[in-house]
């Protein structure tokens, strides 16, 4: 499965433009970028993994601002270069681009789903549109764009090998897809119909998530439970008291959460119960289940945003595929 | 990969007559448990789970309970998950105490290629916590790439059940083939060869991505693979025969019904996405039910996994016009274990071809093919009716 979870992950994967992409007060709290920043130099350890030792809660967000600044320097000076265009020159230096970014936002990344906490969550609701804008910097410009696409069509004059050439070409399609062949009129038609997408998907999510919550069954009387497990009532119990519904079972909804065993209350009656069940995010995914091969619900963004733009994955490392899972 | 919705359309459309034909006869013999155990209703949707679970009971006897002490952690990960992938790639792995990690549950291993070359970190966070996303995945901290002289560093992270201090980790078969599976990703992002970050590893088409992990799924299974990581927590003793035989029976178990709402969902989102531009908004529900009826699957005990109103992948978040792609990946890798099967089996030479040709290429071709060149062949859907049992309903 590859679906990121977060807001800020897809903004990574994806161009959101649906989040408040206008105000960026820097957060309160979060140090300036120094040399003293774990995520400052590649790191020492092998193979430049990351110094868990040294790193805090508060490094990330100044490293990924810092990051963006840095690319988007990067990028300017790749667009405006007087050299002729050229793959080592245009493409190449876009693959090295954004090398801070890469490195403090893989690891931030991956703490948000792994590991998170308060602090985290704050910062990725912080710098998703942030990060949105980021990605819309590159991708929409146009003098870059125009570097891209000569070295496109020269592709086979340039003594390219297959792998550069799939390489231009990946590049090029890119850009394409994102909508730097557009003219100015249709760009910005483009740009509004994203902006009232990510606003539909995030009012689809919110309204999808709240009807999954508000659809989990709340019972009673424990003989309802007949034919569940001791494991699924215990947990059922839980998920109760996470409710503060201490001394009841909670039944949420999950689609196709098929369990080998015990599946659900069955008395007369029940099954009207337990409707069809949504889920988007309540479950993402594992393997095939040895029951059948999408026991699983996929999950699905929870937050809004966004058109994938594979693009970032080169420009930044940001992966496309952030989370790899089977099945559904 | 696929390249155009036709092509994506026609895998599911092909399946269509199978998949619905299984579950049309599973639907007989749900109604059938219905009425021997009370009588007097039709078979919905909502019954099926709980009855399709009364009839896997009393046609496979398959307890899960039975076969976890057989699914012991570490061992599952040693001898099962590392073991398949030194016999076929040639990789050692050897845990690193030295690096810091994010969390005391998180292990580190260096892994080695069959020459001794270090070729990567792998790191594994299996364990559940409450401040942990669901599910399991697989990502890198660092990607490997030729141009910036990096090596891979990669990590999966799932939601097993952790144990009470002291006692073993015991896993259900879902969880061994989920280790797998999230391994496959791994050997994916390790074992590339790739020169730029935008094609590295894992960076390649929706409907290929899932091709190494799930084809990873397939060892856990094999029986020297099996045979060498499923010994009893306590005795050491391996799985009984029987066992063993119990688990791949039900395999193919209940594969009507999941197949045919999996590929009414698949259908309906290409439905939706290949809806004429225009300024007519179509009626949803009636959208839905006149799409499902054109591709011959609207069974009423089997609606779509997703129906409309609830389909979040097909928004704008990664799965729009793909949810087609999981079984698009499937075909592959049914179709390339069979070429396992065909040529010799699990042998470091055929290892080594996969590895070649696939693991180490990334996303730096036409992935079509690169699977050719692998297959000597286009993929072809036979081997996954196969693995789902519904060859004798595809004629």
């Amino acid at each position: 499965m590859r679906l990121p979870k977060r807001c800020l992950a897809l903004a990574l994967g994806a161009t959101l433009l649906g989040c408040d992409r206008a105000s960026a007060p820097a957060s309160a709290g979060a140090a300036p970028f120094s040399g003293s920043n774990p995520f400052a130099s590649a790191s020492p350890l092998l193979y430049q993994a990351p110094p868990f030792d040294r790193i805090h809660d508060a490094d990330y967000q100044p490293a990924v601002e810092e990051g963006m600044r840095r690319q988007l320097a990067e990028v300017a000076a790749i667009a405006s270069d007087t050299a002729a265009p050229g793959f080592d020159n245009t493409i190449v230096a876009l693959e090295r681009s954004g090398a801070l970014l890469t490195r403090a936002f893989k690891v931030f990344n991956a703490m948000t789903q792994a590991n998170t906490d308060d602090t985290l969550q704050r910062v990725q609701t912080e710098e998703a549109p942030r990060l949105a804008a980021h990605l819309d910097a590159i991708l929409l410009n146009d003098a870059l764009f125009r570097r891209v696409r000569s070295v496109y069509e020269r592709r086979a004059d340039l003594g390219f090998d297959s792998v550069q050439t799939f390489l231009v070409e990946r590049y090029y399609r890119d850009f394409v897809r994102a909508g730097a062949l557009l003219a100015e009129p249709d760009k910005a038609r483009l740009r509004a119909l994203n902006q009232e997408e990510s606003r539909l998907a995030t009012d689809f999510q919110n309204r999808l998530l709240a009807a999954t919550k508000a659809g989990a069954v709340v019972v009673g009387d424990k003989n309802e439970l007949d034919g569940l497990s001791d494991a699924d009532i215990a947990a059922a119990a839980e998920a109760a008291r996470e409710r503060k519904l201490d001394g009841k079972w909670l039944l949420s909804l999950q689609n196709r959460h098929r369990r080998p065993c015990g599946t659900g209350p069955c008395g007369n009656g029940c099954s009207s119960r337990r409707p069809p069940a949504p889920s988007a995010g309540t479950r993402m995914t594992r393997g095939r289940s040895s029951s059948g091969w999408r026991s699983c619900a996929p999950s699905a963004p929870s937050c809004s945003a966004t058109r994938v733009s594979p693009l970032m994955s080169s420009t930044t490392g940001w992966p496309r595929h952030r989370t790899r899972r089977s099945s559904c | 990969m696929a390249k155009t919705p036709d092509a994506a359309i026609k895998l599911l459309s092909d399946l269509v007559p199978a998949a619905t034909g299984r579950a049309r006869r599973e639907a007989d013999k749900l109604q059938a448990m219905i009425n021997t155990r009370r009588g007097g209703f039709k078979l919905a949707p909502w019954d099926w789970q709980y009855y399709a679970e009364q009839v896997r009971k009393a046609e496979y006897a398959l307890d899960e309970s039975q076969l976890k002490p057989y699914f012991e952690l570490d061992r599952v990960l040693r001898d099962g998950v590392f073991f398949a992938a030194n016999r076929l790639y040639g990789l050692t792995f050897k845990q690193r105490t030295d690096l810091p990690v994010y969390h005391p549950d998180v292990r580190v291993f260096e892994v080695f290629d069959a020459d001794g070359t270090s070729l990567a970190l792998w790191y594994c966070d299996y364990f559940k916590r409450d401040n942990k996303s669901g599910g399991a995945w697989e990502d890198a901290f660092v990607d490997g790439a030729g141009l910036l002289r990096t090596k891979p560093v990669v990590f999966n992270v799932a939601n097993l059940t952790k144990p009470a201090p002291g006692q073993p980790a015991l896993l259900r078969f879902d969880d061994v083939k989920t280790m797998f599976h999230e391994f496959g990703h791994a050997l994916h992002a390790m074992l590339t060869t790739v020169e730029y970050p935008r094609l590295t590893g894992t960076n390649v088409p929706t409907d290929f991505v899932e091709f190494p992990s799930q084809f990873n799924e397939h060892w856990a299974l094999e029986p020297t693979v099996l045979a060498h990581y499923a010994k009893h927590h306590q005795t050491g003793q391996p799985m009984p025969r029987a066992l063993v035989d119990k688990i791949k029976r039900a395999r193919t178990f209940d594969q009507g019904f999941a197949t045919t709402e999996y590929v009414a969902a698949a259908l309906l989102d290409m439905a939706w996405h290949t809806l004429p531009i225009g300024p007519e908004q179509p009626d949803v529900d009636a959208f839905e039910a006149q799409a499902l009826k054109r591709f011959d699957v609207d069974i009423p005990e089997v609606p779509p996994r997703y129906r409309t109103n609830y389909f979040a992948h097909i928004w704008n978040g990664g799965y729009y016009a793909a949810y087609y792609a999981y079984l698009w990946s499937e075909v592959l890798d049914d179709d390339a274990y069979a070429w396992f099967r065909e040529n010799g089996g699990m042998t470091r030479a055929n290892g080594r071809r996969f590895r070649d040709m696939i693991l180490s290429r990334g996303g730096t071709g036409d992935m079509g093919s690169l699977y050719r060149a692998f297959r000597g062949r286009d993929p072809e859907v036979g081997p996954l009716l196969e693995e789902r049992g519904l060859q004798a309903d595809q004629k």
